[in-house]
């Protein structure tokens, strides 16, 4: 049981490439930290750089209140799961958990006791003297969590453990290794690119883009207040919607609609009172986008649609809005193949709209997100 | 030091001391005694000449034949061994499945030293009790046993004590053809086949330029083996007669040996050391190299 | 109709094809068995006859009971292993960092070893010649070792380089979050899981060493000669002594055939792997 701090933690490869820039927050005892990003920001990076796997190029990392930077990994008492799981392939299941008590000296009595309680609470009983190789992936994945729990270590470390699982697969385990975690409250160190993983499961999250800390927040703020336009449209799928757009007093003029802004937005964001002519991107996300015909809201826009995707469950509406579209700056989004970018909105299955009809598109205006162009920080 | 390259650097010592002392220290003194003039028997007695041992081997009649002779030796054992080797290769492969015996059969001259290859090759080939001639007047392809002098016959000879070379690696050749034919994937052949390619087509235009990386290392290891090879000739007919098989490494060993000049035999060794390593580096850049752009 | 009595007929030709050349190459090695088999008056018959028209061990008798070759037989074994084991200690820890732990010096490394691999054995043999003299072990086991390994490491190095590429670097990070230090982690885990690498090279030393001939031609004399030199000298100023020297390679030659045989999976896979590798 442990707290993890980084103090200005820095990772530079080659003495050139800047990974990883003043990385600073801390890991709270007991909590389940999600560290997620598009590829390339440094996520696997910076736990490694815990794990000790890699080396720090500058800054403190203190595990339980010690420094730690340059103790061996397996001096730091946590444990890891790989993404690939690193079984050792000529080891049995029994072999595999019980070689770290194996290394620490413990003897053979208490290794055993705790490998079979470890078994059991993987469901990984029956399999213990099979090896890796007639495992099936979900299985294997169990083993690596099962030769991470059986040490009792201070801290997990956890790789994007389920990227390699089948969808069903992977919703299984996202609830079963948070309900392992509440259970034997560990600090948990958990990195995905999956940001639906990353809000199910974490107590709070901490994004980072090109090597530097965007925000770390619980699910909940980092949807609600995001801190810049990234994160914004990073966090929430299908992601956030942003404009160019100008606020005049409380009239937003994006393209060629006119919304009107409630009061409750000034309260929450009084910078933006008194805006004269202010340019400024607007951010809609698309579940407060609706059919307005059917579910008017606080304001209405015109739209073309362009796209409907009928999901049963709900209509997921591509729409054109005649106002500049603003890159949120998420390296790994595709962004939308045609010229004209595309807003996503998400419709009641019951809307009738269909490809080239020009829509009545309902806006909860007391949702609306607002950021500096130029900064691209969040306005408050 | 991190501990990192602290481990790394222990793990390499042992090897790389060894290679040190037993490679490169023997090669410098190599480099060293070939400036001398000086005898096997009497290291100690020794005269600095400079360059002249090397002008000495550039321009030495019986040298000059020893290397012509060792090219031959290497395109003629080259050529058939690729050539027998390549066909088998594809012979197996049309068995497909079938072929593990085969294989295994085939692969039984890697198993026979070299020596041995030799020294059958020479029982196979000898004057009158060699069993190859009669068999092939037994197939008429001549008339009297006597007809061809295989070890004997100068100008025949450096080619004859080929034929154990080829006996020898054929197999080496044949088998990794075949491990990389079965690399090739099955659909890029299949897809040749729907665009109309007939089998000749497809071998031409599938099959060999994807084989190319494998045939590069192949003729690079092979070649370089070839030209090197002492044991096979020399317990087939010890460079005879006259010296007409006598190939570049052969020559070294005489002169050392036969003839105790060791400052001589250290600038040919010299020689033949660039000249390999400048072949090997050529040939990787060239073959393995632009096979893999 | 025709067409498939054309492919049976291709099918059946080249099923012919591949059997008459398969037989055919084993050919001169099971003549040279049979030979060893001929008593000694009949070998050099004229005409040569490939069956002996009785079977006689005269031949193996002479060569195992009353010539040098047991004791060549017992040098040529002791080097071999000694060979295997050095070449094998040496190889594994330098190859193992050349794969895991990439960078300039281990670059440069392998490509000292790959030169290596081009040097002549006559160029090496001569300074060697000089330096096993003046430590003393001309002629002598340990000195012929030297000379075999020098060989042997550099393949045993490429072999082994190949064999830990296919190796994923998670498994010695794992061994280390579980406890391991790096050494431990390289002891422990990574070579149990080479063992079938480690195998091949070793058996690809041991054929190294066996086999080899020009530096035991150079290295030794009657106290440490190998079986081939043994064997090259049944052929003196007496002749050729056909008989007892076919009945020696074939005796010679064995231990490899059966141990390859006995490996025969490994080895073709280990071929290619060293020889597509570079």
């Amino acid at each position: 049981m442990a707290e993890i701090s980084l103090d200005k933690i820095n990772k530079i490869y080659g003495g050139n490439f800047h990974a990883i820039h003043d990385l600073t927050f801390t890991i709270r005892d007991g909590e389940f930290m999600v560290f997620v990003g598009p590829s390339g920001c440094g996520k696997s990076t910076a736990l490694r750089m815990i794990a000790g796997l890699e080396a720090i190029s500058s800054g403190e990392l203190r595990i339980g209140g010690r420094i730690v930077n340059d103790v061996d990994p397996k001096d730091r008492d946590i444990a890891m799961v790989f993404q690939s799981y690193a079984l050792y392939p000529h080891k049995t299941v029994r072999e595999n958990i019980a070689f770290p008590l194996l290394m620490a000296g413990l003897d053979k009595a208490e290794i055993a006791t705790r490998v079979d309680a470890a078994a059991r609470s993987l469901e990984l009983t029956p399999y213990l003297d099979r090896k890796p190789a007639h495992l099936s992936g979900g299985q294997r994945q169990r083993v690596a969590m099962g030769r991470a729990i059986v040490r009792q270590p201070a801290a997990f470390l956890m790789d994007e453990p389920l990227s390699n699982l089948d969808a069903k697969l992977r919703v299984q385990m996202r609830a079963e290794i948070a309900g392992l975690q509440r259970k034997l409250k560990v600090t948990t160190v958990y990195v995905t690119h999956d940001q639906v993983e990353a809000m199910t499961m974490g107590d709070r999250v901490a994004v980072l883009k090109g090597g530097v800390l965007q925000q770390v927040d619980t699910p909940q703020n980092l949807y609600a207040r995001p801190v810049n336009m990234f994160v914004a449209a990073f966090i929430g799928s299908p992601s956030m919607n942003l404009y160019e757009a100008t606020l005049d007093g409380a009239n937003l003029r994006l393209g060629g609609n006119t919304i009107q802004i409630p009061e409750i937005v000034f309260e929450q964001r009084p910078s933006l009172r008194g805006a004269v002519r202010r340019h400024v991107v607007v951010g809609i996300r698309p579940e407060h986008m609706n059919d307005a015909t059917l579910l008017p809201a606080s304001a209405e826009i015109t739209a073309r649609v362009k796209l409907v995707e009928a999901l049963g469950a709900e209509a997921m509406v591509h729409l054109v809005v005649d106002a500049p579209w603003v890159d949120a700056g998420d390296p790994d989004a595709t962004g939308d193949i045609a010229i004209e970018r595309t807003a996503v909105a998400r419709f009641s299955p019951k809307s009738s709209v269909r490809a080239d009809d020009i829509a009545r598109v309902s806006i909860a205006a007391e949702e609306l997100h607002f950021f500096d162009p130029v900064t691209r920080e969040s306005l408050w | 030091m991190s501990s990192e390259n602290r481990f790394v650097l222990g793990m390499l010592m042992p090897a790389a001391l060894f290679l040190a002392l037993l490679v490169a220290y023997p090669i410098c003194l190599l480099i060293y005694n070939s400036l001398f003039s000086v005898k096997t028997i009497a290291p100690d007695v020794r005269e600095w000449v400079g360059l002249a041992n090397y002008v000495n081997a550039l321009t030495s009649p019986r040298i000059a034949e020893s290397a012509a002779r060792t090219l031959k030796y290497s395109v003629f054992a080259l050529s058939f061994e690729f050539l027998f080797g390549f066909c088998a290769a594809l012979l197996f492969s049309a068995i497909a499945d079938k072929s593990r015996l085969h294989r295994t059969v085939f692969a039984l001259p890697l198993m026979v030293p070299p020596i041995v290859a030799g020294l059958l090759w020479r029982f196979l080939l000898i004057g009158n009790i060699g069993i190859l001639n009669y068999g092939l007047v037994a197939i008429g392809l001549i008339r009297d046993p006597g007809d061809i002098q295989w070890l004997s016959d100068q100008d025949l000879v450096i080619y004859s004590v080929a034929f154990a070379d080829i006996w020898l690696t054929t197999s080496f050749v044949a088998l990794v053809s075949y491990a990389g034919l079965t690399n090739i994937p099955k659909d890029l052949i299949e897809a040749a086949r729907i665009d109309g390619a007939n089998a000749i087509k497809r071998f031409w235009h599938v099959t060999l330029p994807m084989m190319r990386p494998v045939i590069a290392v192949v003729v690079i290891v092979r070649g370089v083996d070839a030209a090197k090879t002492f044991d096979l000739i020399w317990i087939q007919t010890q460079g005879g007669p006259a010296h007409s098989s006598e190939v570049f490494s052969m020559n070294i060993y005489q002169r050392m040996v036969r003839y105790g000049d060791l400052g001589s035999a250290s600038a040919s060794a010299t020689l033949f050391l660039l000249v390999m390593i400048l072949l090997a580096a050529l040939a990787y850049w060239k073959i393995w190299r632009s096979a893999h752009d | 109709m025709t067409d498939v009595n054309q492919r049976d007929i291709g099918k059946a030709l080249i099923n012919a094809a591949a059997l008459v050349l398969v037989l055919s190459y084993a050919l001169p090695y099971v003549y040279l068995l049979m030979t060893s088999l001929k008593p000694a008056a009949d070998v050099q018959q004229i005409p040569p006859r490939f069956f002996p028209a009785s079977i006689s061990l005269e031949n193996f008798r002479d060569v195992l009971f009353n010539s040098t070759l047991p004791r060549a037989f017992a040098n040529s074994l002791i080097a071999a292993v000694l060979t295997t084991v050095v070449s094998l200690a040496l190889a594994l820890p330098a190859a193992y960092v050349a794969t895991q732990y990439r960078r300039k010096i281990t670059v440069l490394f392998l490509l000292f070893a790959l030169v290596t691999r081009m040097v002549p054995a006559v160029s090496l043999g001569v300074p060697l010649f000089q330096l096993l003299k003046s430590l003393g072990l001309l002629d002598t086991v340990p000195g012929l070792v030297l000379a075999h390994t020098s060989t042997a490491v550099p393949l045993a190095l490429l072999l082994l380089a190949a064999f830990f590429e296919g190796i994923p670097r998670d498994l010695e990070e794992a061994a280390r979050m579980d406890g391991c230090t790096r050494f431990q982690a390289f002891r422990k885990i990574i070579l149990p899981v080479m063992k079938s690498g480690i195998a091949i090279t070793a058996l690809f030393s041991f054929i190294a060493s066996w086999n080899e001939f020009l530096y035991a031609l150079l290295l030794t004399s009657e106290t440490s000669k190998t079986a081939p030199i043994v064997i090259a000298e049944y052929n003196s100023v007496f002749g050729l002594a056909w008989g007892p020297m076919t009945a020696a390679a074939v005796v010679y030659s064995l231990p490899v055939i059966v141990i390859t045989l006995a490996l025969q999976k490994q080895i073709i896979g280990g071929l290619t792997f060293g020889a597509v590798k570079g």
